[in-house]
């Protein structure tokens, strides 16, 4: 059974790059370009498995994201992906399962989703 | 009689020039208005507690550079604090009142005077002729008010250098402040642009990539798309740089060992070093060195500073690193043979984006002096052009080090 991935990002190239590579990679990848439509999606759609979340997004931002997601769904895991090395050391990021920098070579974000599915299954 | 030599040394106090060059008219004027032979002048130096030659004027003979606090008449009037006169019957002799005083052989009458105020000594003035002459009380008063005035030459004079210390001191603060200023302006304003850049960036190198993928290896277009690919990780090394510079994360401070954190570093850099010919050459103090240290930005600032020394000795070389205790601080000296900078540059190294070389970011050294200033610690640069650079950093040590002076 293919594991579902909601990411959500603001921007149109990464969520593109993310739909594809993921797609490749065997999963199933679905979209949101904003804080509101993922809890939207995610309210609809109870079988995602992971949100891949971008934290600098207008409106609701990836933090308040995060909390809205662990308090409705406290089992569901949540990988922050930001350009910001340093959103690491905050204490509202600190409830999600995983935090990967943004970077074009995404071998790593593969590898952390890959973790954190299997610590999760 | 003996206002016009007043009236001239009073003229000397407005005179636009050093303190040697008017004690040298003092001593002239002196010596000429009292009829003696030589005048010389001595200052009184609290730091190592001499009597130091400032100026002379007539006879050359028997003229006396220095005196210890306890030699010669010097010190005899440094301890009565009042004008010493002796005749010495025998030119020959250099004793009087089992002092023993070179300066005294060759003359017949000796007057030493104090430069004092209420509560210290300056100096003295040495006045000696050949024949036997006694001053007259009007002179010894003349004396006295030369005496005065030299004293207040000299405490304008330690004034004026301290006021003129302040002075400089401040403008350099004020400079730094400007500084400080625009860099952090300068801060802000890039981390947004980075920030902004990265996103866009990150698509584009990551569709880059996947097109990559999907071309011949032996195609023109697999060529272009790996160029667009390499350049877009340059810019993102660039951007993370930036980012990591500009990020204002908490550090975490334990007590560390100076040595292991050094130790790590270099260890990074050993296979580089070899294949570039370049000679790593460790010098750790004999006793271990604590400092309060976030563990993990240490490194990173000694990283940049050993990059630069790497990439500045291409042609191999030997890179030195020291550690040892002096004071309160614990130190770490980077060392590099490759010719250091063009000495005109050398204020601008800690500047973000300065750079000598082509294709570096500046940012490497803006960060380790950010990280130091962040440990409370300083770091100084020695630019030997056309040898090298050596940078030290110094740190706290931890309470127990200091003797627990720090809080």
């Amino acid at each position: 059974m293919k594991k579902k991935i909601l990411v959500v990002d603001d921007e149109e190239g990464i969520r593109l790059l993310y739909k594809e590579e993921l797609e490749e990679e065997g999963y199933d990848v679905e979209l949101a370009t904003t804080g509101e439509e993922a809890l939207e999606k995610l309210s609809k759609d109870s079988d995602v498995d992971l949100v891949l979340l971008d934290i600098k997004m207008p409106g609701m931002d990836g933090v308040e994201v995060l909390r809205s997601i662990k308090e409705r769904w406290k089992n569901l895991p949540v990988v922050l992906c930001t350009a910001y090395p340093h959103y690491k050391q905050e204490f509202g990021t600190w409830a999600s399962d995983a935090y990967v920098v943004k970077s074009s070579d995404l071998r790593e974000l593969k590898d952390v989703i890959k973790d954190v599915l299997a610590k999760n299954r | 009689m003996g206002y016009e030599l007043l009236g001239k040394i009073i003229e000397l106090s407005a005179y636009n020039r050093s303190l040697e060059e008017r004690f040298r008219k003092v001593a002239r004027l002196t010596a000429q208005e009292l009829g003696f032979d030589s005048c010389i002048i001595y200052g009184w130096n609290r730091e190592d507690n001499t009597f130091t030659k400032l100026a002379t004027s007539g006879a050359r003979k028997s003229v006396i550079n220095m005196y210890g606090h306890k030699e010669g008449l010097c010190s005899w009037v440094k301890r009565n604090r009042k004008t010493l006169q002796i005749h010495n019957p025998d030119p020959r002799n250099i004793l009087w009142n089992q002092i023993e005083d070179r300066g005294i052989k060759g003359f017949k009458t000796i007057v030493v005077s104090p430069i004092k105020d209420e509560s210290h000594l300056y100096g003295v003035i040495y006045l000696k002729a050949g024949d036997r002459l006694s001053l007259a009380e009007r002179k010894k008063n003349i004396l006295n008010v030369v005496a005065r005035l030299l004293c207040f030459f000299i405490k304008c004079d330690i004034d004026y250098k301290r006021l003129k210390r302040t002075y400089t001191k401040l403008k350099e603060m004020q400079a730094r402040l400007g500084n400080a200023e625009k860099l952090m302006a300068l801060g802000e304003l890039s981390a947004t642009l980075a920030h902004e850049i990265k996103n866009p960036l990150v698509s584009i190198g990551g569709l880059a990539t996947r097109l990559q993928k999907k071309l011949s290896k032996d195609s023109p277009e697999y060529i272009y798309v790996e160029h667009i690919v390499k350049e877009v990780t340059k810019l993102e090394d660039i951007i993370n740089d930036i980012l990591h510079f500009t990020e204002d994360r908490t550090l975490k401070f334990t007590a560390e060992k100076l040595d292991s954190i050094v130790e790590e570093a270099i260890k990074g850099f050993e296979d580089i070093c070899r294949r570039n010919s370049i000679k790593v050459e460790k010098l750790f103090s004999q006793e271990p060195i604590s400092v309060i240290a976030d563990a993990g930005q240490l490194k990173i600032a000694l990283d940049n500073i050993i990059i630069n020394a790497i990439q500045s000795m291409e042609g191999g070389g030997t890179l030195s690193i020291t550690t040892y205790r002096r004071r309160r601080w614990a130190h770490v000296e980077i060392k590099d043979t490759g010719g250091g900078i063009e000495p005109h540059l050398i204020g601008n190294i800690f500047n973000p984006f300065f750079t000598t070389r082509k294709g570096g970011t500046g940012l490497g050294l803006p960060i380790t002096h950010k990280i130091v200033t962040r440990h409370k610690g300083h770091i100084d640069v020695a630019n030997e052009y056309g040898k090298g650079i050596t940078f030290t950093i110094r740190l706290p040590l931890t309470d127990s080090q200091s003797g627990g002076e720090m809080k």
